[in-house]
C-alpha cells in the first residue's frame, strides 16, 4: 500500500518535472528566437537610421540649392516684370494726357496707381529676402510727409468708395510737414495697413488717425476698420512671413502674405513697433509707431491735391534743344520719345552703348539719358568712356535698379542723377526743364562760337581757292590717267570738306577715294563726275554770293 | 597765372590745323582759361614724333585720317613716349570702332568734324583738370 503511494507520488513528480522541462525548453527556444529577431531588428534599425540621415542630408542640400535658386529667380523676375509694368504704366500715362472724359481719366489713374502698387509689391518680395538676410538699409532724407499722406489718401479713396466705405483721415491733432526718414518704407507700411483695412472691411468705415509725440519725435499711424476682425489665435501669427490668417483668404483676397511681416520689421527698424487690437466681426485697429530723425513745420490738415495730380494739371513745359537717349527696349524708346516730343524738344536714339558714345561726341546735345542695362556696352561703361574724353554735358542714369547702393555708385561714376523706371513724369519734366532751353528763348551763341564762325568765314576764300586748285589738279591727273594722284587729292578734299561743314563734298570724295584704293577705276571715274560738278557748284555759288 | 602750354596740331591739311588753332584760341579767350598756348604744326607721324623729342609738348590735337597713316597708331606712340601728354583725337567721322579704339588707347578727348568751340572747350577743361590732379 505504502509502495503504491510512493510509486504514485514518484510518477506524479516525474510527470511534473517532465512537463516543467518541456516548458523550459519551449520557453528557452522562444527566447532564443526572440533574441535572434531582436538582433536582426537592431541591425535593421542602424541601417534605417543611416539611410534616414542620408536622406535628410540630401534634402537639406536640395533645400539650400532651391533657396538660392529662389533668391535668384526673385531677383530676375523683379527685373523681368518691371519691363512690362513700365509699358503698362507709361502708356496709361500717355493716354491720360489726351482729352478724355472724366470717367476714363479716373479709370486710367486707377491703372497707373495699381501699376505702381504692383511695382511696390515686387519690391516687397525682394524685401523679405533682405530682411531675412538682415541687410535692409533705411534711407535718411528729408521729405514732405503731408504729400505722402495725401498720396495715400488718393490711392485708397477710390477703393474705399467702390466698396461704399468711408475713409477718414484725421491729422487734426497736428503733424509735422517735413520729416527726415525713409519715405519709401513709411509709404510701404501705410500702404499695407490701409489696403488691408479696406480689403477686409465690407461695411462701415476706415479711420486713419495720425498723432505726433513731439518730445520723442515719434509719429503714430492708427488704422481702425469695422471689418471682419482677427481672432486671438490668428493674431499670434499674422505678422509671420508667408502666412495669412487663413489659406482661403489668399484665394479670396489675394496678396503675398508678406506685407504685415515686412511692415512690422520696418517699424522695428525705424525704432518703433506695429501692434494690433482686434475682435472677430467687430474690426481691427493696427497702430504703427515710428521714430523720425527730425521734424519740421506743423499741419492740421492735408493738402487737397497730390504732387502727382498737380503734375497732370501743370502744363507740359515748352522746350527746345536735343536729348540723346540710349535705351535698347523699344517700349521705353517710344514712351520717352513721345514725352520729349510733347515738349517740342528733339530726341535722338542710340540702340546700344557704343552708338551712344559715337552720337554723343558727333552731335550736340543738351542732355544725355543712359539706360544702365544695355547690350554691347552698358551705361556704366559708356559714362566712364565719356568722362575719359572730357564729356561735360549732363548725363542721367535711367534704370530699374534704384537701390541706394546702386544710386550711390551711379553718382560716383559721374551721373547727374538717377531716373527710376517706371518713369515718374513730373520728375522727368523737371529734369528736362532744368537742362533744356525754353522754347522761344534761344541761347545766344557764345562769344567763342561767333569768333569761330567769323574765322571760318575768313578762311572760306582759302577753302574756295584750294577747291579751284584741287579741281584743276584732279582734271590734270585724270587726263594723265594717274588715278593714285586723284586719290591723294581727294583725301585732302575730304578733310577740308569736313572742316568747313560740307558733308556732301566730304562724303563724295571719300566714296570715290575708296573705289580708287580698291582699284575700281572705272566706277571711280563715273562717280568723279558728280563730285566735280559738286565742287564746281560750290565754287560758282561762292562767286555768286560775293 | 597763365601757364605756357605747348600745343601740337597734327593734321595733313593746313586749313584744318589753322581752323583748330583759331578754335583753341577763341575758346581760351571766351572761357578765360589760364592757358597761354604756343602752337606747333606737323603733317606726318614721323615729324610729330621728332618734335616730341625736341619740345616739351603738353597737348596734342591729332587727326585720325592722315595721308597713308593712321592717327590711332601715332596716339599709341605718343602715349608710349609719355602718358602725361594729353592727346585729343580729331576725326571726320565718329565711327564707333575709331572712338572705342581711341578710348582704349588712352585718348583724352575725341572731336568729330565739323566741330564747334564747345567741344574744344571741353578738351581744354579736361586738360586743365588733368594738370591740376597731378
Amino acid at each position: 500500500m505504502t509502495d503504491n503511494i510512493f510509486e504514485k507520488k514518484y510518477l506524479r513528480e516525474k510527470q511534473a518535472r517532465r512537463s516543467a522541462e518541456r516548458y523550459l525548453e519551449e520557453k528557452s527556444l522562444e527566447l532564443y528566437q526572440r533574441n535572434l529577431e531582436l538582433e536582426s531588428l537592431k541591425e535593421n534599425l542602424e541601417e534605417q537610421v543611416e539611410a534616414r540621415t542620408q536622406e535628410a542630408r540630401a534634402a537639406t542640400e536640395t533645400a539650400n540649392l532651391a533657396n538660392q535658386a529662389k533668391s535668384q529667380f526673385l531677383a530676375n523676375m523683379s527685373h523681368e516684370i518691371r519691363t512690362p509694368l513700365t509699358a503698362i504704366i507709361g502708356f496709361a500715362e500717355l493716354v491720360l494726357r489726351d482729352n478724355l472724359p472724366e470717367e476714363t481719366k479716373k479709370h486710367l489713374t486707377t491703372i497707373i496707381n495699381n501699376g505702381r502698387h504692383l511695382t511696390e509689391l515686387l519690391g516687397e518680395i525682394l524685401d523679405i529676402g533682405k530682411i531675412e538676410a538682415q541687410n535692409l538699409v533705411l534711407e535718411e532724407r528729408r521729405f514732405d510727409l503731408s504729400q505722402l499722406l495725401a498720396e495715400q489718401r488718393s490711392l485708397h479713396l477710390e477703393d474705399a468708395n467702390s466698396k461704399s466705405l468711408e475713409l477718414n483721415i484725421d491729422v487734426s491733432s497736428g503733424m509735422p510737414q517735413w520729416v527726415v526718414g525713409d519715405p519709401t518704407r513709411i509709404r510701404q507700411i501705410l500702404q499695407n495697413l490701409l489696403s488691408n483695412a479696406i480689403k477686409f472691411t465690407f461695411q462701415g468705415k476706415v479711420d486713419f488717425t495720425i498723432k505726433t509725440h513731439w518730445q520723442t519725435s515719434e509719429i503714430e499711424f492708427k488704422v481702425a476698420d469695422t471689418g471682419m476682425g482677427i481672432s486671438d489665435e490668428q493674431q499670434k501669427w499674422i505678422f509671420d512671413n508667408f502666412k495669412q490668417a487663413d489659406d482661403s483668404i489668399n484665394r479670396k483676397f489675394g496678396g503675398t502674405g508678406l506685407g504685415l511681416g515686412i511692415a512690422k520689421n520696418l517699424c522695428k527698424l525705424m525704432g518703433g513697433q506695429l501692434s494690433v487690437v482686434s475682435q472677430l466681426d467687430q474690426g481691427s485697429t493696427f497702430t504703427a509707431r515710428i521714430t523720425c530723425s527730425e521734424m519740421e513745420g506743423i499741419l492740421h490738415q492735408l493738402p487737397n491735391k497730390t504732387a502727382l495730380q498737380q503734375a497732370y494739371i501743370k502744363p507740359i513745359p515748352k522746350l527746345h534743344g536735343r536729348i540723346l537717349l540710349a535705351e535698347d527696349t523699344q517700349v521705353n524708346q517710344e514712351l520717352i520719345t513721345y514725352h520729349v516730343e510733347m515738349t517740342g524738344a528733339e530726341l535722338v536714339l542710340a540702340e546700344n552703348g557704343q552708338q551712344a558714345i559715337q552720337k554723343a561726341i558727333s552731335e550736340e546735345f543738351d542732355l544725355v539719358l543712359l539706360d544702365i542695362q544695355m547690350p554691347v556696352l552698358d551705361g556704366k561703361e559708356v559714362i566712364k568712356a565719356l568722362k575719359q574724353i572730357g564729356y561735360r554735358k549732363p548725363i542721367y542714369a535711367l534704370t530699374a535698379n534704384v537701390m541706394q547702393s546702386d544710386v550711390a555708385e551711379y553718382r560716383a561714376l559721374g551721373f547727374e542723377e538717377t531716373l527710376a523706371k517706371p518713369l515718374d513724369l513730373a520728375k522727368f519734366f523737371e529734369v528736362l526743364q532744368k537742362h533744356l532751353p525754353e522754347a522761344g528763348n534761344q541761347n545766344l551763341e557764345s562769344e567763342a562760337e561767333r569768333a569761330y564762325e567769323e574765322r571760318l568765314k575768313e578762311l572760306k576764300p582759302m577753302f574756295i581757292a584750294s577747291l579751284v586748285q584741287h579741281l584743276n589738279e584732279i582734271n590734270n591727273a585724270i587726263s594723265n590717267n594717274d588715278m593714285l594722284k586723284v586719290g591723294n587729292i581727294l583725301h585732302v578734299v575730304k578733310g577740308i570738306g569736313g572742316s568747313f561743314g560740307n558733308d556732301r563734298l566730304s562724303d563724295l570724295a571719300n566714296e570715290v577715294m575708296v573705289k580708287i584704293r580698291l582699284n575700281q577705276y572705272e566706277t571711280a571715274k563715273a562717280m568723279l563726275e558728280e563730285l566735280l560738278i559738286n565742287i564746281e557748284n560750290i565754287i560758282k555759288q561762292e562767286a555768286g554770293d560775293e | 597765372m597763365s601757364k605756357v602750354t605747348n600745343i601740337l596740331l597734327v593734321d595733313d591739311v593746313e586749313y584744318s590745323r589753322e581752323l583748330l588753332r583759331s578754335a583753341v584760341i577763341a575758346s581760351i579767350n571766351d572761357e578765360k582759361l589760364p592757358l597761354r598756348p604756343h602752337f606747333f604744326h606737323e603733317a606726318t607721324t614721323k615729324k610729330a614724333l621728332e618734335l616730341l623729342n625736341l619740345k616739351d609738348i603738353h597737348l596734342v590735337y591729332l587727326d585720325i585720317n592722315l595721308v597713308n597713316e593712321n592717327g590711332l597708331e601715332l596716339l599709341k606712340s605718343i602715349k608710349e613716349f609719355s602718358a602725361d601728354i594729353s592727346v585729343v583725337m580729331v576725326s571726320g567721322e565718329g565711327s564707333s570702332a575709331n572712338v572705342m579704339s581711341a578710348i582704349e588707347n588712352g585718348a583724352d578727348g575725341f572731336i568729330v568734324k565739323p566741330f564747334n568751340t564747345g567741344r574744344i572747350v571741353e578738351t581744354l577743361h579736361k586738360y586743365l583738370k588733368k594738370g591740376h590732379s597731378k
